[in-house]
């Protein structure tokens, strides 16, 4: 990597860190969901079940950990969140250094998740996507080692598998891409016994998973319960979402727009929280249209590139994505706009390697680069404060307010 | 097969079946029991909680030969409660509900129409937080293959039935450490002593 990347890369990561942690603990209530996820934390530390038992609990377990470290205060509530959404800017810069290498886009893509509004929005708050986004870019940046630099990182792919599956259920038409992916490139590359791989591959991607996924659930067969009953379990948990689940809030639901409708329109909406005459405070949940909407514009091209010129690995991004979106259309119940955090990566991805394509198409890859990357900054650097509930002249964000659907609460 | 590939993969298979075998063998030493049996009368609801919290007992079955408990449109919540924080205290696992025939028309006709409720042969499920709920009249009731925490409420059984609820104790069918009467007269309570062998 050039010495000019290193320098963008750093940037990146330290305004990542800077969005991600700036103001972050100051208010010393509840946003959103964390009423739910840090009682489920607090629930499963003192009786080993969460109030949200449907769902997996992993992440209650990281908030149980960082409130054991840091106390029930913001800062065992949120840091992890914080703290993982960097980690995730940093790994769609390594997933993307090995899939375009030599190329402008994995800062691209690095930089278009790190300036995010909604990505910042919502790594300041205790959330159950942020974790599941982390664990499975992990295992994607190590089944990446592993099928195209030949690394030994395969059973450490199948412990971030294990965490993925133990989060959430986001990924589970994505994770069988990411296999078949690699399994393909690895017997393309390295010419290995396909039985061999096929035994390695099974044995690491489903027994380990699996172990992680048990043991996650460790405090609660504590509470007396045995592996049948967890069969039992599981299975009543799908049996309420699939015939049996409700949202709370509809009003929230409707104005994060339906799953189709998160990447081809506008979407703002919030709270606005304080007015001095002066100044106001919002706290904006923002799709940044500006560039959510090129995504798949984006999508159309790289797909056209890597299918005239065979390029598999041009195809994992949009396949993923892909992948990750099916998920909404095909499970009976209702999505909250900040599902869309499942697909953001590659969204990200799939739109920088479509920036340098166009750009290596008309000379001018790195003209190209610089302009978008400016825009990036300014965009995101422009959102930042009304994502994170600062004080703000109204009067600068009128472009934006004018789109936004505000609830006032004072 | 390099020996190292095949010792990965064996640490592995290993691994995954230590995780089954813990799953399979930690919930149930978990479990707590009393180590004599007890029949405890009280006279309201809020009581019930208190005793089965001061058992010190955890991760257990539950029956309720009750009419009302959370997964109906109860006239009693504290009762409903006391089982609602008895599952979530990790009290109570599983609660096995049973009402009486007689009243099992009205109830079968109110849970059919929620969609919370799974219809079985024997009744219905319904599912507390974590645990389940099964709801099934005495007639059709198999008791549970492990000692249970019992609670009657006697007034809305007939002498019969709790003569029968009274002999599926006696007869060792129906094991259980702790027997909880609510608003029951001392009769009641003494029919339940003899049963358990208690005098």
């Amino acid at each position: 990597m050039s010495q000019y990347n290193w320098k963008i890369l750093a940037v990146v990561l330290v305004a990542a860190t800077l969005f991600r942690f700036w103001g972050t603990f100051d208010y010393n209530g509840f946003i959103g969901d964390e009423q739910l996820i840090v009682p489920s934390a607090l629930s499963l530390m003192k009786y080993g079940t969460t109030m949200e038992w449907k769902f997996p609990q992993m992440n209650s377990l990281i908030i149980a950990g960082s409130i054991s470290l840091f106390g029930n205060n913001p800062v065992g509530w949120r840091i992890s969140g914080a703290v993982l959404g960097i980690a995730s800017v940093l790994l769609v810069y390594l997933i993307a250094r090995i899939l375009f290498p030599e190329s402008p886009a994995p800062v691209l893509a690095a930089s278009l998740l790190a300036f995010d509004p909604f990505h910042i929005h919502f790594c300041r708050t205790a959330m159950i996507e942020t974790p599941v986004v982390f664990f499975f870019l992990l295992f994607l940046y190590l089944m990446l080692e592993y099928c195209e630099r030949g690394r030994p990182t395969l059973v450490w792919a199948g412990v971030a598998m294990g965490l993925t599956i133990a989060t959430k259920a986001y990924f589970v038409f994505a994770i069988p891409v990411v296999i078949a992916y690699a399994v393909y490139r690895r017997l393309k590359r390295r010419q290995e016994n396909i039985g061999s791989l096929v035994i390695d591959n099974a044995v690491t991607l489903t027994l380990l998973p699996m172990a992680i996924y048990l043991l996650s659930y460790i405090l609660w067969f504590g509470r007396g319960y045995s592996l049948q009953e967890f069969f039992q379990f599981r299975s009543d948990a799908y049996w309420v979402f699939d015939t049996n689940y409700s949202f709370a809030h509809d009003q929230i639901l409707s104005q994060g727009g339906k799953p189709w409708e998160w990447f081809v329109k506008p979407i703002s909406f919030g709270h606005h929280l304080f007015n001095d005459g002066v100044r106001d405070r919002f706290t904006i949940e923002i799709n940044n249209p500006l560039f959510r909407l090129m995504v798949l514009p984006s999508l159309a091209v790289v797909l056209v590139h890597a299918l005239k010129n065979r390029h598999i690995n041009d195809l994992l991004p949009p396949l993923l994505f892909a992948a990750s979106y099916l998920l909404f259309f095909v499970v009976n119940r209702p999505f909250n706009s900040y599902s869309a955090l499942a697909l953001l990566p590659f969204a990200y991805l799939t739109l920088a390697h479509g920036v340098t394509i166009v750009g290596d198409r008309y000379r001018c890859t790195k003209e190209a680069a610089a302009l978008f990357l400016g825009c990036v900054f300014i965009t995101g650097t422009y959102l930042f404060p009304i994502a994170a509930g600062f004080l703000v002249p109204a009067k600068l964000y009128q472009p934006v307010l004018s789109i936004t659907k505000l609830t006032r609460v004072f | 097969m390099p020996a190292k590939r095949r010792a990965l993969l064996t640490a592995i298979v290993i691994f995954f079946c230590s995780v089954i075998l813990f799953s399979y063998f930690y919930g149930p030493t978990r479990r707590t029991f009393a180590s004599r049996t007890t029949v405890l009368s009280v006279q309201s609801t809020e009581q019930v909680l208190q005793a089965w919290e001061t058992s010190g007992l955890k991760g257990r079955v539950a029956i309720c030969f009750t009419r009302y408990l959370n997964a109906l449109e109860t006239k009693e919540s504290q009762a409903a409660k006391a089982t609602e924080l008895a599952m979530n205290h990790g009290i109570i696992r599983k609660v096995y509900h049973v009402p009486p025939d007689s009243a099992w028309g009205e109830i079968q006709g109110s849970l059919s129409r929620r969609n919370d409720m799974r219809q079985t042969p024997g009744g219905f499920i319904g599912i507390f937080d974590d645990g389940r709920v099964y709801i099934t009249p005495l007639s059709r009731f198999t008791p549970a293959p492990e000692p249970a925490l019992i609670l009657v409420e006697p007034k809305i059984w007939s002498r019969d039935e709790l003569l029968r609820i009274a002999e599926l104790l006696s007869s060792g069918r129906l094991a259980a450490d702790l027997v909880i009467m609510v608003r029951g007269s001392d009769r009641d309570a003494e029919l339940f002593r003899r049963a358990l062998g208690l005098q």
